[in-house]
């Protein structure tokens, strides 16, 4: 609590500034409201996306402009509003205030604090739509986002700017893969913004609960929208995030942000769709439904050194049903995305976490976003699993092949084995460099399936206690010399 | 019963001229009645004011000031307003 002279002095200094001004504002009155939506007529002069006060403070956003009447999006409980109240245009566009304050905090896509710490102070307003940058200010994707889980660091890889989805059925992974590659972020000065969208608020509570244990929200901002707040909040939070992250973005900064997840936006945009009477298109979904994604990932990019540098990374989630990669939400954001991480409920079942089929996942950046030393050892890595998934389906004839299909099969279930992860564990470049070297190499060949992971731990101990040197080397030059490889050979011959 | 299509015609002119009248009309708000000088004065601060109808509402609520109104602007000047937004204010900064 501040002393009674602080607030004095604070409203004395607000009321010096008071500048009266005859300004004429356009007046509307409500006529109908429908769960979440508002129907107003007069406002003749109103501009899409304008924001408009209610007499009894609530306010909302413009959304439909008909010829007589315009639908306006109530932000906050639109149980209140009733017929004949008068509501006001306020001329600005709807913004969110937007500043570093913002970083480690827990807020809603309106920047009001949820996290209980008091409001943070915030000069700049950033408007929650704004059209991408165009292809001038662009450049090419060529530095990796180092997401710390081999599997995608090595086979799918992730550049900084780019998009890259995320598509699983429920329980697959897919937000683990997500806090992951958060909690990898760490020393990278990567600004990373994660945008619930409809979760339920316990998964967003554990999710800040994890980020909060690793030390991750040093320089992480969470924007939620739960299941149970408006679904006006819900439609607005992927635009919020973006637009926070595009302060950054401005500034030079690297940005990611993860959207968590886009099935519950588009059943927000759906429902306020069908309010508002718009014809329903397939499953129900607006006509525009595609565009409500497109224009959102489209302003993930890398900006041009010339224009100020930087870059925006989008991870956006999607949750099939059933595994049906093929409806509608998720063809028109696999179309958008360049590249997408499927995650399969059976590799998950069989223990294979992160549970990402590398035959169907793809990455539209690939080679390019890969340091030298992991292209190296990558394409080693992807030939072996290649010649593995060919002859899977043999492995149950185990004792009736020859040699040379035994030894395919044999290296393949090492090289798997190795690619498997716990949760919130990542590696660095160096370690993943060395641990699939070690396995594309054959050294894993002789072990038992059931030594592999131990054997892994002590290599990976070995490596941080005795070889901190060349971890530092690999991670700094991030290429693999001949000298380095017979470095590793030495270490992993002598356990 | 059906309408006669003429007249259903003849009733959306009606209407369409009444809807025009009323875009013409302006409404002012003041605490008390006032006369055609002080009228004539706000009509040269606001040119809007002229060659409208000016319809007069008394409402004490206001306070003091006045509170323009024409086609679907406002004109907000009334000393409740700016008590309102006095209020708000320092409910922000609290």
């Amino acid at each position: 609590m501040r002393s009674l002279d602080q607030y004095i002095k604070e409203i004395e200094r607000e009321l010096s500034t008071q500048k009266i001004s005859v300004r004429e504002s356009e007046i509307g009155t409500l006529v109908e409201v429908k769960d979440g939506v508002a129907i107003l007529t007069g406002l003749q002069n109103a501009f899409f996306g304008e924001i408009v006060e209610f007499e009894n403070g609530e306010s909302g956003f413009i959304i439909d402009l008909s010829e007589d009447s315009v639908g306006v999006v109530v932000l906050g409980d639109y149980l209140t509003l009733k017929a004949g109240m008068l509501a006001k245009a306020s001329g600005r566009i709807l913004s969110l205030p937007v500043g570093e304050k913002l970083i480690g905090r827990v807020v809603d896509p309106l920047s009001k604090p949820l996290d209980g710490l008091p409001k943070p102070s915030l000069n700049t307003n950033n408007p929650i739509e704004k059209i991408a940058p165009g292809v001038i200010y662009r450049k090419s994707v060529n530095v990796p986002l180092q997401t710390g889980i081999k599997t995608i660091d090595a086979m799918i890889p992730i550049g900084r700017g780019q998009r890259e989805l995320i598509i699983g059925d429920r329980v697959t992974g897919k937000t683990t893969i997500a806090i992951d590659t958060i909690i990898n972020q760490k020393n990278e000065g990567v600004i990373c913004i994660y945008c619930a969208i409809g979760q339920k608020n316990a998964n967003i509570a554990s999710v800040i609960e994890t980020l909060k244990k690793n030390k991750a929200l040093d320089y992480t901002i969470v924007v939620a929208a739960a299941a149970s707040d408006s679904v006006a909040l819900q439609y607005l939070a992927p635009y919020s995030a973006t637009a926070i992250g595009e302060y950054f973005l401005e500034k030079g900064k690297d940005v990611l942000v993860i959207y968590d997840d886009l099935t519950k936006h588009a059943w927000a945009y759906r429902q306020i769709s069908l309010v508002l009477r718009r014809p329903a298109g397939r499953e129900a979904y607006p006509g525009d439904i595609f565009y409500l994604h497109s224009r959102l990932l489209e302003r993930a990019c890398r900006i041009d050194e010339k224009y100020g540098g930087g870059s925006l990374t989008a991870l956006p989630i999607i949750e099939t049903l059933e595994g049906d990669i093929a409806g509608y939400i998720p063809t028109n954001v696999i179309s958008i995305t360049d590249g997408q991480l499927f995650l399969e409920t059976d590799l998950f079942n069989a223990d294979i976490r992160p549970a990402i089929n590398v035959g169907t996942s793809v990455s539209r950046v690939g080679g390019n976003a890969q340091t030298k030393a992991m292209k190296q050892v990558a394409s080693q890595l992807k030939l072996d699993l290649a010649q593995y998934r060919s002859l899977a389906a043999f492995s149950q004839f185990e004792s009736e092949l020859d040699e040379q299909t035994k030894k395919l099969l044999n290296r393949g279930a090492k090289v798997t084995q190795v690619l498997k992860q716990k949760k919130h564990t990542p590696y660095s470049l160096a370690e993943q460099v060395c641990i699939i070297w070690t396995a594309t190499s054959g050294y894993l060949d002789e072990l038992e399936l059931s030594d592999v992971e131990n054997f892994e731990g002590k290599l990976l101990d070995a490596l941080r206690t005795r070889k901190k040197d060349l971890l530092k080397k690999l991670n700094k030059q991030k290429t693999l010399e001949k000298t380095d490889e017979k470095e590793l050979e030495k270490l992993i011959k002598s356990l | 019963m059906k309408i006669k299509p003429r007249l259903k015609e003849e009733i959306k002119k009606y209407l369409l001229t009444k809807q025009q009248e009323e875009r013409k009309k302006a409404t002012i708000t003041a605490a008390y009645h006032l006369n055609e000088v002080e009228i004539s004065k706000l009509k040269e601060i606001f040119p809007a004011l002229k060659g409208r109808k000016i319809i007069q509402q008394i409402d004490e609520s206001i306070i003091a000031g006045l509170i323009i109104k024409y086609e679907s602007k406002v004109v907000d000047l009334s000393l409740r307003q700016r008590l309102s937004n006095l209020e708000h204010r320092i409910n922000e900064i609290t």
